[in-house]
Formats: structure tokens, C-alpha cells, sequence
């Protein structure tokens, strides 16, 4: 009796968010296949069925090549340099200043620097691309004015207007959007380590390097990897910050992924073709989860 | 402290996360497919009688829905048609509405098939014409055409029209986009600039490479664009391959014809184009520059020439330095063959209205636009937009900016030498990828042979 009635209560408390989730996430999860498999326009209910004809083209299209490319970069780099940076901050702020045997703290004026690295955080991210937009701006932008400012008159990049530098500039404003935020993530990690464990290291005569690599980062590696997960779905998208800096340009070197899809879907007018790319980006966002998760997982440490 | 295993749930949590959070398919397919099937309606419908002050026999009390995009012309030339469609139809109720996202907002409308009855379909959200085409989702246009105009029962409103009107709202055959306002395009030069050094607009290309050369001595950058969007520069180079090759090539062109690039007039016109990247006579670091950013560089006098058509004098509003008088710049003579004289220019109506076919009141629709192309309306348009509009009689007001001015000018002396670029509404893909060559073009990484075989080569993949 006891045993119906829980699940009673089971399947009360499920059954509303799986409807939801059935409606709003499923459903057209399923639809988008099916699409992918029209030449659907997006204006009338009618599409013609087409095979894998989308799917045919999207093989040799050099654009989504470049797209994906790029998001595969994207996925290498952001969560590296993010990540990195962001642990160094983080031991900077917490445990690398105090005296060099002493007792372990952050540097002077940690609480400051920490409200500082949040607020890029804050700012919503259509703020953020337009703002970087104009700090890249060649000739009137802080950027290009600081190289003349310092005598570098003759070095005016085009941030985003060549090839070779627009992607990485973009790169530069996803960090700088995202480090503030895993600057916190890692702070509670560290907070969270026993004083009585970085001490002991002290003691030991553990130099700050050494505490850094051998005690803060395997303590915190469950943040880390949450990290990776969370920096892998923003390197698979990305979709904002190149939609309003650059719109995929020069020439598609910042294109990515979620971007070209949405210019087939809405100014192409080719749905069929775009739900294609859905369905291939979520087949290879799948496999690149299931390989995250498997290639970071390790022993836990118990303190 | 904790001495679960940490694999197994976060694992699955992270991959229902990774995909819940993939930001694709989901989104689209929740506008999709699934409504019932529905034949386009015939031509004409709900229906008073027609008579002389109502050709399209509109019943008198039927609503009018009106979407007006709200880009550079602004929304209150709207306000005019629909007030003069209220004192002829006065049971009539109008609804005027703006968005500046066209696409977005009235997408889900089109596939309900409860569209608005009158759309202006413009600007960067606009919905797709081959969409719109293929699916037959407009109306044709031609009983308007031959109704009488607004203010002159004798003339009718296809006669009122500029040329070339009919032509670019023709779509498979059909005259189904009334584009209403009428603008000249290319590149803006400034005559208080030129009146002051003492240069002279020139009628050759050698004399405007000396020019060019000029300019730069003085320290001004004779050319800058918008590496943002290249596509600004795809008037001003069709401009120049019209007055070589005419409008054979320019058809080839926009009809993604074979050998229309690669065709020896464009690529001439393309390779006498090439002499400005080449010498190193565009703005440094346009290539990263937005629209407005490269014409403020011109109104700044920074640089010489930049791309751009009828609407920059209204879009550079106050931005517009006291005493600067701009001036729309005609091709010169290129080679000595060239097909069409100076003054050739490319010249097109813009600003699209549709009225789609499953709208309620489509006899409505066309008589909005008949009152939206009456003198006063037009003339209003012109005085509030700032730029010319499709009706050829209407008048410009006495204030009206040098830029208007000098582009009603360059039209006159065009006379029928006129063209206009409409790949940009057959095929939106291939346009952006050919502008995106351009783009490279203009920043020196490829040179004029190469535009012109990439182009082609675009624009065959494109044909199929």
C-alpha cells in the first residue's frame, strides 16, 4: 500500500514537467528531424519531403566546414583559457599573497579585485558585444587609441575586419565575458579546502607553485570539470557575441556553427537545410559531452 | 564527507543539460510544420461592388491591417494613405502597426495564414521573397496598375509609376512587390569638399584615378566602406560594370546567368576598380568598420568617396557637418567602348510593400496602396523619408537637402539609362557571398581577375 501510494505521489509531482519537457523540449526536437528531411521555407505549412539531399549538400558546404572548425577551436581554446586564467586568478586572490612561510591569503585588495572580475559578468551580453565592438573599432576604437597613445601610430589592426584577427578578438570577449564567473566557481573550491591541509604544505616548505598544482587544483577538479561542461556549451554556441560583433565575417572567419544555421533558417528562408544542421550539431554535441565526461572523470579526493 | 561514486549522476544531468542547451533545433521546429494544407485563394476578394471611386471593390466596412517596417524612412509617412483610405472608405477601420522585425513577427502569421493585409517587407528581418515566391504567398499586383490613380481618374497608376518599378516587383513572372520609394545608388562624394579644393567631378576613369590621386596628397583617403558589409560596395561596382558592359551583363548579372562575372566588360570595369585598393587609396581600417562608422569617416572628410545610396543623407541626420553638401557620384567613362554614357545610373525602387494572398481583405490591401501612391501621399513620403518615391509626379519639397536634390538631378540626366541590382531579393545567399568577395576585393587580398571568377563561380553553384 505504502509503496502505490509513493509512487502515487511520483508520478504527481513528474508528471507536469514531463509534459512540459515533452511539449516544449522533446516535440520539436522530433519535428526538427523530420524538417530536416524537407526543403520547408518556414512560411507555409506545406514542405516536400527531399531525402538527405540536405544532408548531401551539408556535406560539402565549405561554410558550415568553417563554421564547425571554428567551434571546434572555440571548444579547445575557450574553456583553456578561460579555465586557466581563471584558476589563476582565483590562487591569486586567495592563497598567493601572505608571508612566503606564513599563513596562506589572498593578495592585497582581493575583495576588490574579485567585485572587478564579476562585472563583465553582470553586463548583458548584447552590451557586451556592443561595446567591444566599438573598443575593436580601428579608428576611433580604445584599442587602436592606446597603441598610438603609447607610440604605436604605425600598428592600427583592423580587429575585426581581418581575417586572421577577427576570430581570435572574438575569443578575447568570451573570455573576458566568462572569467569573472569561474573566478567565483573556483573561489568557493578553495575556500572550501581545510587551512589545516594548506599548512601542513607550508610547513612542509611547499612553494605557492607547488601548493597551487599539487593540493589547490586536484581539490578543486570537480569545479574544474563542471567548468569544461558549462565552457563547452558556450564554445558550441556563441552564437550572440558573433551575431552582433561580426554577423560571421570577414569572409567567415567567425563564423560558427549556430550562426550559419540561423542565416539559412531566417535569412535564407531554407528551414529544411538549417534543421540538417541542428540535427548534425546535435549529433556531434552529444559525442563531444559523452567524450568530456569520460575523458575528465578520475578519482575523487576525499577531505 | 561524501562517499558516493561521483560519476553516474552528473554524468547524465551534464549530458541532459548539454542537450536541453543545444541551441538549435529546438527553436526552429517549434513554428513548424503541421497546419492543415490550404490552396492559395484565387485573385480578388471580399467585395463590395466596384465603382469609380473604388476600383477594387472593397467592402466599405472592411478593417485594413497595415505593417510598416520601421527602419530609415521612420513610420510617419504611413500616417497620410491611411488617413486619406479613411475619408474614402470612412466605415473602413485601419490598423497601423511598426516592427523592425518583420520576419519575426509576421512569420508565424504567414504559415497560420492570417497575415496582415498590407506588409511592408523590408529591412535586414525582412521574410524572404524566393520563400515568399515559391510558396505563392502574394498577391499579384497587376489590377492596381491598371486603376485609375488617386488624384487623376484619367491616368492610372501604372502610369504614374517611375520605370523600372514593375520590373523589380516582378517575381516569377508576376508583379507582386510594389516598391515605393525610388532612390538612386553607389557612392556619395562631397561637393563643398570639391568646391573647395577646386577639383571637378571627373567625366573619365583616368581622370578620377588623378583625382584619387589628389585627394590622397591632400591627406584624405579617397575611398573608405563598410568591411561589416561589403555589400555596400556591390551598387558602385555594378554601377561601373553597367556603363561598360550595359544591360546585357547587368541581366547575366542578376539573372545568375553564365559568363556574367567573368564576361571581358565586368571583369574591365572590375580591373579599373582595382587601381584604388591597389594603390593603397582606401581609408586603413575600414575593413572593421560599420556602415555608419565609414560615412562618418566621409562626413568627417577623412575620405573622399563612400558606398552607399539615397538614404545616407536622412540616416547621417544631424551627424551631417553644417555646410556639407553631398552629392551622388555618376560613373566616368571607363574604356572608350563603353556602352553607356556618363551619368549612367543604378537606380532602383526600394522599400517594399506586399499584400499577401491569404489576407482577409486583399481588395483592402490594394487599395491602400493605391491611396499610399496618390501626389500628396507620395509627396509626403518624400518630404518625411527624405528620398524620392515610385510615383514619378510627385513633387519635391522646397527644402529638400542637397543630396535629394542632386540625385533628382542625376535621374533626370540618366533618363532611361538606368539599371538596377535585384540579386540581392533573388537569391539573398549568393548576393552575400559575392559581397563578401568584395570585401576581400576592397581590403587588397584579391585582386579584380579573381572577384570576377569567384563571383561566376558563386553564382553557378548558386544556379544549379
Amino acid at each position: 500500500m505504502a509503496s502505490r501510494h509513493r509512487s502515487r505521489v511520483i508520478v504527481g509531482f513528474l508528471a507536469a514537467p514531463l509534459l512540459l519537457y515533452t511539449v516544449f523540449v522533446a516535440s520539436p526536437y522530433v519535428q526538427a528531424f523530420y524538417i530536416a528531411l524537407t526543403d520547408w521555407r518556414g512560411l507555409s505549412a506545406e514542405a516536400d519531403l527531399v531525402g538527405l539531399a540536405n544532408f548531401a549538400e551539408l556535406s560539402g558546404d565549405p561554410v558550415f566546414w568553417k563554421a564547425l572548425l571554428n567551434n571546434v577551436i572555440l571548444l579547445v581554446t575557450l574553456p583553456l583559457v578561460t579555465i586557466g586564467l581563471a584558476l589563476f586568478l582565483a590562487f591569486m586572490l586567495n592563497a598567493a599573497g601572505g608571508p612566503r612561510s606564513g599563513e596562506i591569503r589572498g593578495v592585497k585588495g582581493a575583495g576588490f579585485y574579485r567585485v572587478v572580475y564579476f562585472f563583465p559578468y553582470i553586463l548583458s551580453i548584447a552590451i557586451i558585444g556592443v561595446l567591444w565592438t566599438n573598443i575593436y573599432n580601428p579608428i576611433n576604437g580604445l584599442l587602436n587609441g592606446g597603441l598610438r597613445a603609447v607610440g604605436l601610430g604605425e600598428v592600427q589592426p583592423s580587429w575585426l575586419g581581418d581575417e586572421r584577427l577577427a576570430f581570435w578578438a572574438v575569443l578575447a570577449v568570451l573570455v573576458w565575458n566568462g572569467v569573472g564567473f569561474y573566478v567565483v566557481l573556483f573561489t568557493a573550491g578553495i575556500k572550501a579546502i581545510p587551512a589545516s591541509l594548506l599548512e601542513a604544505a607550508v610547513l612542509d616548505g611547499a612553494s605557492r607553485t607547488q601548493i597551487f598544482f599539487r593540493i589547490t587544483v586536484p581539490l578543486i577538479w570537480e569545479n574544474i570539470r563542471t567548468a569544461t561542461v558549462y565552457l563547452g556549451i558556450a564554445a558550441l554556441d556563441a552564437f550572440a557575441v558573433v551575431q552582433i560583433m561580426t554577423a560571421g565575417g570577414p569572409n567567415d572567419s567567425t563564423q560558427v556553427a549556430s550562426f550559419y544555421l540561423y542565416q539559412n533558417a531566417f535569412s535564407y528562408g531554407r528551414f529544411g537545410y538549417a534543421s540538417a544542421m541542428g540535427v548534425v550539431l546535435f549529433a556531434v554535441t552529444l559525442a563531444l559531452s559523452a567524450f568530456t565526461l569520460r575523458a575528465t572523470r578520475r578519482e575523487r579526493i576525499e577531505f | 564527507m561524501n562517499d558516493r561514486p561521483s560519476q553516474p549522476q552528473p554524468t547524465r544531468r551534464s549530458v541532459l543539460a548539454l542537450i536541453a542547451l543545444t541551441p538549435v533545433a529546438g527553436a526552429l521546429a517549434a513554428c513548424a510544420t503541421g497546419g492543415t494544407r490550404k490552396s492559395p485563394a484565387a485573385v480578388a476578394t471580399p467585395t463590395g461592388a466596384a465603382s469609380a471611386g473604388n476600383p477594387f471593390g472593397v467592402a466599405v466596412d472592411a478593417p485594413v491591417e497595415v505593417v510598416v517596417f520601421d527602419g530609415g524612412y521612420g513610420q510617419t509617412y504611413i500616417k497620410l494613405p491611411v488617413e486619406l483610405y479613411g475619408k474614402q472608405h470612412p466605415k473602413a477601420r485601419v490598423t497601423q502597426t511598426a516592427t523592425q522585425q518583420i520576419q519575426q513577427s509576421l512569420q508565424p502569421r504567414f504559415v497560420a495564414g492570417n497575415p496582415p493585409d498590407v506588409v511592408n517587407n523590408s529591412g535586414s528581418n525582412a521574410i524572404d521573397y524566393g520563400a515568399l515566391v515559391k510558396d505563392e504567398a502574394l498577391l499579384p499586383l497587376q489590377p492596381l496598375l491598371g486603376a485609375p490613380s488617386w488624384n487623376d481618374p484619367k491616368v492610372t497608376v501604372g502610369e504614374t509609376l517611375r520605370p523600372g518599378v514593375v520590373e523589380v516587383g516582378t517575381h516569377g513572372g508576376q508583379f507582386t512587390v510594389l516598391n515605393y520609394s525610388y532612390g538612386a545608388y553607389g557612392a556619395w562624394y562631397s561637393a563643398s569638399l570639391f568646391e573647395e579644393k577646386g577639383w571637378t567631378y571627373p567625366q573619365t576613369w583616368d581622370a578620377y584615378l588623378g583625382l584619387c590621386d589628389k585627394m590622397a596628397t591632400a591627406g584624405i583617403a579617397p575611398w573608405t566602406y563598410p568591411g561589416q558589409f561589403p555589400y555596400y560596395m556591390f551598387w558602385w561596382l555594378a554601377s561601373m560594370i553597367y556603363k561598360v558592359g550595359g544591360k546585357e551583363v547587368i541581366d547575366k548579372i542578376n539573372n545568375l546567368g553564365k559568363d556574367a562575372w567573368t564576361d571581358e566588360r565586368a571583369v574591365a570595369a572590375l580591373r579599373a576598380f582595382e587601381a584604388i585598393p591597389a594603390n593603397g587609396w582606401v581609408l586603413k581600417g575600414s575593413s572593421g568598420l560599420n556602415h555608419t562608422d565609414a560615412q562618418m569617416q566621409f562626413l568627417l572628410g577623412k575620405a573622399g568617396f563612400v558606398p552607399g545610396g539615397s538614404w545616407l543623407e536622412k540616416e547621417m541626420g544631424d551627424s551631417v557637418p553644417k555646410g556639407f553638401d553631398m552629392s551622388i557620384c555618376r560613373v566616368p567613362s571607363i574604356t572608350a567602348t563603353d556602352d553607356r554614357p556618363f551619368g549612367a545610373l543604378c537606380a532602383k525602387a526600394g522599400e517594399p510593400y506586399i499584400v499577401p494572398r491569404a489576407a482577409k481583405n486583399t481588395a483592402g490591401g490594394l487599395e491602400f496602396l493605391r491611396a499610399m501612391l496618390s501626389d500628396d501621399s507620395a509627396a509626403n513620403f518624400i518630404a518625411e523619408a527624405g528620398t524620392l518615391s515610385s510615383n514619378r509626379r510627385a513633387k519635391l519639397p522646397a527644402d529638400a537637402k542637397h543630396g535629394l536634390v542632386s540625385i533628382n538631378a542625376a535621374l533626370a540626366e540618366a533618363g532611361d539609362n538606368v539599371f538596377g541590382v535585384t540579386l540581392d531579393t533573388r537569391d539573398s545567399r549568393l548576393w552575400g557571398d559575392i559581397a563578401k568577395v568584395m570585401g576581400r576585393f576592397m581590403n587588397g587580398d584579391v585582386k579584380a581577375d579573381q572577384l570576377a571568377k569567384e563571383a561566376q563561380r558563386l553564382t553557378d553553384a548558386a544556379r544549379g
